[in-house]
């Protein structure tokens, strides 16, 4: 088997005068699991499809170990598919399912036998061959699309929201499951969903998209903690936005910040002066009751809302500087430590692990965590 | 490595197999539809070998002309109204109430639907004719019936015959009605009627005026039936085949003008259905598909006995053809012994006419099967501005009366460079145009359904694009459009208005022969080839049945 690296240079696809890739350019390592991760109409599918050959991109190029595939079509390209539809054969048996990319490749039928049966072991359905896949349940039909997909020891296997048609609990189930199978089999893997969370547990790295263009691409905790834009800050898991001010500063020096009222200095990248964007996420925001005599700058307000959820309490949380609403998650909470509505609270923001973003959201301003160099 | 990026955006005409296709079809599309219609067209103001609006202007002055198309607007819309008076009530038993037999009362409704309407004419005059059974058996009680000629027969026929129309559109559309909407009704203090009234029947009105749209358009253009009834009473295509084909000379411009007047109305009234259609349509999706309700003893009785007398009533021209057909005849008159010799003389006299009407209804079924599948796919998965331009070209039959398409063909190819006029050749062609937007309308239908991404995965699989088409999306197409082919297979043998234009004493067909022997007055053997007709189309309902393996879909 021969697993691909993957390289998209300056890739744009066009539909009619829309563009639907903008610009795209990424460089997956063999066995990766790279995940295009965004809204819908983002463009991941396109790009998707546009690296299986289903589409021709109008500009840039697409090379699989360093050969150009541009004009190579589809049926050349030794590519394993896996669809949000399943598009399971409905006329064939499981068996045959599986089979079908094997008797194109004209493999011996012995050898069908053994690799197919092969791939129905891992997917768990070697008891179900002759089965007819049409009345099977989605998470079977996946699991023999995703058979199908593997048996033919692709260089690289391209998935299409493969888990968004099932539900909740099965979806966890397949992620983790398709996660082992990829790093089993070291498959360079492109996978795609609009799930954050999804992305997330599966992925060795994930590019965002939006409008088509790619706004991050990092490794989980990359994306998660450091989103370079207002955009990716938002889409990956939840945030609170505040509105602030930086005072004059000269990049790498330390600058003046005010956000609700309270002010610290940070070092940011660039100098920058005036509106900003400080993102912080409810989790990273401590909640106190009032005169705690914790450390550190604090913001009051007043609980509007508690969400008791068992490993975790959701507030919502009136600032009483401006009146704007703020999320806070707080996590394992001892019994005395619950606050009910009603209550007067002291938030701490943790500037440190919080990002500051330029007036419109474009780029953040300061580096935090610092390690994240992504290419 | 070489970094360079090709900064092209150039649209390219990629010449595959499906491009082809779509070639091949507009030029078959153009030569045998668009160009004999404007052939027709053309002719219509050529008169006297110079342009001229004289047969327009006859057509709208002398009552000979113009009382044609009264007599055919009486006709249809009779026909329709009670059609619908008829179709509505029998949809709403068959789909609400739980009566028993629904299976077989389905299957003889559509065997009523596909038996071409002039074999029912022509029983109905061997009952209640001038010298019917019926009309004989009144006139020796004393009573004397008003003999079946006449518009009022022709009225009664179609509604017999294409009844069934309305009850499948609404039965269909019965079905899927959310019952939350009824219930809502019910529940806001309506009645039963007034629900039906003010809910149903505005809901079930778009796929209603379908139906009735579909009664208008074939009574319109039926030929056989107003031929054999008429008597001196004349629709609109019979005069227009009658001053194409004329003993005393025909008349290509009247015959053309008249065809365009037929055009001119059932378009109209298509556009006038689809207008009406547009404004009044709902979606609905059906989350709760309504309820059957139980009848009480005497209800369900009446439902049943209103059932059999329908079924019953447009059965009896079957049951009179397949009786009189193994009755002995002595001249026109059927005798009381019974004989095989109709058959027997069928098979001396006009066995060409049966291998005929196999022969090219075969051919032209060859035809459709491989054209439905190869242009279904380009109108619904290479979608684009020329295939939906194609996909309206190939509609256009819909509004064209066989007895039009039958002159237009003649008149485009009696010429060179193709000199079609006589040949089987012609008949196949026409077959084809009529029926093709049937077998279209069922390819389309059924590749709607089939997964997009069941292609993809197979190309992805390392199966080139045309192989992965025959091995998938074909096969899967397959049953649902051989179904939609053996409809439209028995809707050609039994077409009888534009055989009737195009054929020559050597490419007689049985419906041709019929309406021959019918004439001539032998009515053993035109019963006995009605009896293969029947059975045909009997033997074809079951195969349908069996390959889709539901209730038929009509055509």
């Amino acid at each position: 088997m021969t697993v691909t690296q993957v390289k998209i240079n300056q890739v744009s696809k066009y539909f009619g005068d829309v563009l639907g890739v903008d610009n795209a350019t990424i460089h997956i390592q063999e066995g990766e699991f790279f995940t295009l991760l965004g809204p819908s109409g983002c463009g991941k599918t396109t790009l998707l499809r546009t690296l299986a050959g289903f589409y021709r991109q109008e500009e840039g190029d697409i090379f699989f170990n360093d050969v150009c595939i541009n004009d190579l079509p589809t049926h050349n390209r030794n590519i394993g598919m896996v669809f949000q539809s399943y598009a399971i054969f409905p006329h064939m048996t499981v068996f045959e399912n599986v089979a079908y990319g094997l008797k194109a490749r004209k493999v011996k039928k012995q050898d069908i036998q053994t690799r197919v049966m092969e791939a129905l072991e891992m997917v768990e359905l070697a008891h179900l061959k002759d089965r007819q896949p049409s009345n099977m349940s989605g998470g079977q039909q996946q699991r023999i699309a995703l058979a199908r997909a593997i048996v033919i020891h692709p260089g690289l296997l391209l998935m299409d929201e493969p888990l968004s048609n099932l539900d909740a609990k099965l979806r966890l189930k397949m992620r983790s499951d398709i996660r082992e199978l990829q790093k089993r089999l070291n498959i360079t893997t492109i996978y795609v969903t609009h799930d954050q969370e999804e992305a997330l547990a599966v992925s060795d790295r994930i590019a965002v998209l939006k409008n088509g263009k790619i706004q991050q691409i990092g490794k989980p905790h990359e994306i998660y903690l450091t989103p370079k834009n207002q955009f990716v800050s938002n889409f990956i898991g939840s945030t609170n936005f505040l509105s602030g001010k930086t005072s004059s500063s000269s990049a790498g020096s330390m600058t003046d910040v005010e956000v609700q009222g309270i002010r610290f200095a940070t070092k940011l990248v660039k100098q920058y002066e005036g509106n900003i964007i400080y993102s912080v996420r409810p989790e990273q925001i401590k909640v106190k009751r009032e005169h705690n005599r914790y450390p550190g700058p604090f913001i009051k307000g007043r609980i509007r809302e508690a969400v008791f959820l068992g490993e975790k309490v959701e507030y919502k949380v009136e600032l009483a500087h401006s009146g704007d609403l703020i999320q806070v998650h707080e996590h394992a909470v001892p019994y005395h430590l619950l606050m009910s509505e009603g209550e007067q609270v002291e938030l701490y923001l943790n500037p440190e692990e919080s990002v500051i973003y330029s007036e419109g959201g474009e780029e953040a301003l300061n580096d935090y965590g610092n390690s994240s160099k992504t290419n | 490595m070489i970094m360079e990026t090709a900064a092209k955006r150039t649209k390219r005409i990629k010449w595959d197999f499906w491009t082809i296709v779509t070639v091949a079809a507009f030029a078959l599309i153009l030569l045998f539809l668009v160009y004999p219609l404007f052939n027709i067209f053309a002719a219509s103001f050529y008169y006297d070998g110079k342009f001229s609006l004289e047969t327009y202007k006859d057509f709208f002055t002398l009552k000979y002309y113009y009382g044609s198309l009264i007599n055919s607007l009486i006709v249809c819309v009779s026909a329709t109204f009670f059609a619908i008076c008829i179709g509505v009530p029998v949809a709403y038993i068959m789909t609400r109430f739980d009566i028993p037999f629904k299976g077989v009362f389905h299957i003889l409704i559509i065997l009523t639907l596909l038996s071409p309407p002039f074999i029912g004419a022509y029983s109905w005059i061997l009952m209640l004719g001038n010298n019917g059974y019926i009309t004989n058996l009144l006139h020796d009680l004393g009573i004397n019936v008003k003999s079946i000629y006449g518009l009022h027969g022709m009225i009664w026929v179609f509604t017999i015959q294409f009844y069934p129309h309305i009850y499948l559109y609404v039965s269909g559309a019965l079905k899927t009605i959310n019952s939350s909407l009824e219930e809502a009704a019910e529940s806001l203090g309506s009645t039963r009627w007034r629900k039906f009234r003010t809910v149903t029947m505005p809901l079930i009105f778009p796929t209603l005026s379908t139906g009735a749209l579909m009664v208008f358009m074939a009574s319109f253009a039926d030929f056989g039936t107003p031929m054999l009834l008429g008597q001196g009473i004349k629709v609109l295509p019979i005069l227009a085949y009658e001053q194409f084909i004329n003993e005393m000379g025909s008349n290509p411009a009247m015959a053309s003008t008249l065809s365009m007047i037929l055009l001119v109305v059932s378009t109209s009234i298509l556009f006038l259905q689809r207008y009406l259609v547009t404004k009044k349509s709902f979606s609905m999706s059906s989350m709760r598909p309504p309820k059957v309700i139980k009848l009480k003893p005497l209800q369900k009785f009446f439902a049943i006995a209103f059932m059999l007398v329908v079924i019953g009533v447009s059965m009896i021209p079957q049951a009179t053809v397949i009786t009189t057909s193994f009755l002995k005849t002595n001249g026109p008159v059927f005798t009381n012994q019974f004989s095989l010799d109709s058959y027997r003389e069928i098979l001396f006299k006009v066995p060409q006419a049966i291998i005929h009407t196999f022969t090219y209804s075969s051919i032209a079924i060859v035809f459709m099967v491989i054209s439905g599948l190869l242009l279904s796919y380009v109108i619904v998965r290479r979608s684009s501005k020329l295939s939906s331009l194609l996909d309206a070209l190939i509609m256009i039959p819909y509004v064209i009366p066989g007895t039009v398409l039958g002159i237009s063909l003649i008149i485009a190819f009696n010429k060179p460079p193709l000199f079609l006029t006589g040949t089987w050749i012609i008949l196949v062609i026409a077959y084809c145009v009529r029926k093709l937007p049937y077998t279209m309308r069922s390819s389309t239908a059924i590749l709607y359904q089939i997964d997009k991404s069941v292609e993809e995965a197979s190309i992805s699989l390392g199966v080139p694009p045309m192989k992965t088409f025959f091995k998938t999306t074909a096969v899967l197409m397959l049953p649902g459009v051989l179904s939609g082919a053996i409809l439209s297979w028995v809707t050609t043998i039994n077409e009888l208005s534009s055989t009737i234009v195009l054929y020559a004493g050597s490419t007689a067909t049985i419906t041709v022969t019929i309406y021959r022997e019918v004439f001539t007055a032998n009515f053993g053997t035109a019963a006995a080839l009605a009896s293969i007709l029947s059975l045909c189309t009997i033997l074809s309902l079951i195969i349908v049945n069996l390959i889709s393996g539901k209730k038929g879909i009509p055509v």
